[in-house]
């Protein structure tokens, strides 16, 4: 059976967030709360995601999507 | 969400043998260690609720020197529920019809609430007498104190204890503890994994509780804080390369068998590196190479 721990995640939300440092600088810290607060499904759809992004405005829509 | 009932399975079918030692001992000194064989779940339906119910580990033991043989069955709760002793019961009269052999029955309760003892049998009786008395084993965990089970040399002490009675306060240190018994255990690497998989399950720490953890680490020792610290990892690399494989995916189709294993052993700073170097890949060719000139 497939089991995700913390630790899982904390590797998934560490590499993410270096690849969005990279593409757009600094994030705010609301942005960072929200990537810290996804699953592990949620990242991996992020980390697709992210390679079509062309702004910061094409994340904090993504994240928005997420909650409706 | 955590999928309880599988978890459960999953840890007692593969550590079954050591399940019954820690708490059911006596047991062990009569069953035959070579003669246990996992019978097929069996589905139950309750006419008056119309729900399904199949059991969750039912295993056919051998008694010790004798040609005989009996059932164990295991159940796990993960909610208290009214009633239950009936439908134990059940399990019971269907498993013996069917069967027709000695019955074990085992409940383990994984609930938070209540603390009050679960009931533990079944009675029919009538004013001028007892038709039936059905008893059976309980485990109640948050009845348990994980302190009790700190020295047991046990993988299945090492990952209940992330499910007994712990004093809030007590989460990172309790955490430490069960990750610690686990690696003094010396299991393979699968083994390490679904135990390890387990604690986390239950005990997933808020940021203040990982700095007291890490803390608790730092006292066990160097070899004891390495060990541990490298099942972290290596769950921490099972994320990350997860990530990245599908990232990889997503921008070049399939990925031949080769990569793939390059990627998996990696270490958790060089598939961070690859996170970043990887969007600006234009083709499968940039991969290959920033692969090998890592192995210069």
């Amino acid at each position: 059976m497939k089991i995700v721990t913390s630790w899982m995640i904390d590797g998934q939300v560490s590499t993410i967030l270096r690849q969005l440092k990279r593409k757009f600088g600094q994030l705010s810290p609301e942005i960072e709360a929200q990537i810290q607060n996804l699953s592990s499904p949620q990242l991996e759809d992020l980390g697709e995601a992210l390679l079509d992004f062309q702004q910061i405005d094409d994340l904090t829509s993504w994240l928005s999507n997420l909650e409706e | 969400m955590i999928d309880h009932d599988r978890l459960f399975k999953e840890l007692l079918s593969n550590f079954f043998l050591e399940f019954l030692e820690l708490f059911f001992s006596e047991v062990t000194s009569y069953l035959d260690p070579n003669c246990i064989t996992f019978l097929n779940l069996e589905v139950f339906t309750d006419v008056t609720s119309g729900e399904r119910y199949e059991t969750d580990i039912l295993a056919q033991v051998k008694f010790r020197g004798q040609d005989s043989y009996f059932l164990i069955h295991v159940e796990h709760q993960s909610s208290s529920e009214s009633n239950f002793n009936r439908r134990m019961f059940r399990y019971f009269a269907r498993l013996h019809e069917k069967y027709v052999l000695p019955i074990y029955p085992v409940v383990i309760f994984s609930y938070d609430r209540p603390k009050k003892a679960a009931v533990s049998s079944y009675q029919i009786k009538f004013p001028d007498f007892q038709v039936l008395d059905f008893n059976y084993r309980t485990i109640q965990l948050n009845r348990l104190n994980w302190r009790d089970f700190i020295n047991q040399s046990n993988p299945v002490a090492s990952a209940l204890m992330a499910r007994m009675k712990i004093d809030s306060k007590d989460r990172p240190k309790v955490k430490a503890e069960c990750l610690r018994l686990l690696v003094t255990l010396k299991l393979n690497p699968a083994k390490t994994q679904l135990i390890s998989g387990f604690i986390d399950s239950y005990l997933k720490l808020t940021a203040v509780e990982i700095q007291a953890f890490e803390t608790e680490l730092g006292i066990f020792g160097q070899p004891q804080q390495e060990e541990v610290m490298k099942i972290v990892t290596s769950w921490t690399i099972n994320g990350q390369v997860s990530l990245i494989l599908r990232i990889l995916k997503r921008k070049f189709g399939q990925l031949s068998p080769e990569i793939e294993t390059q990627i998996q052993n990696l270490s958790s700073p060089q598939l961070e590196d690859l996170g970043e170097a990887l969007l600006d890949f234009q083709q499968i060719d940039d991969l290959t190479s920033w692969l090998s000139n890592l192995e210069q």
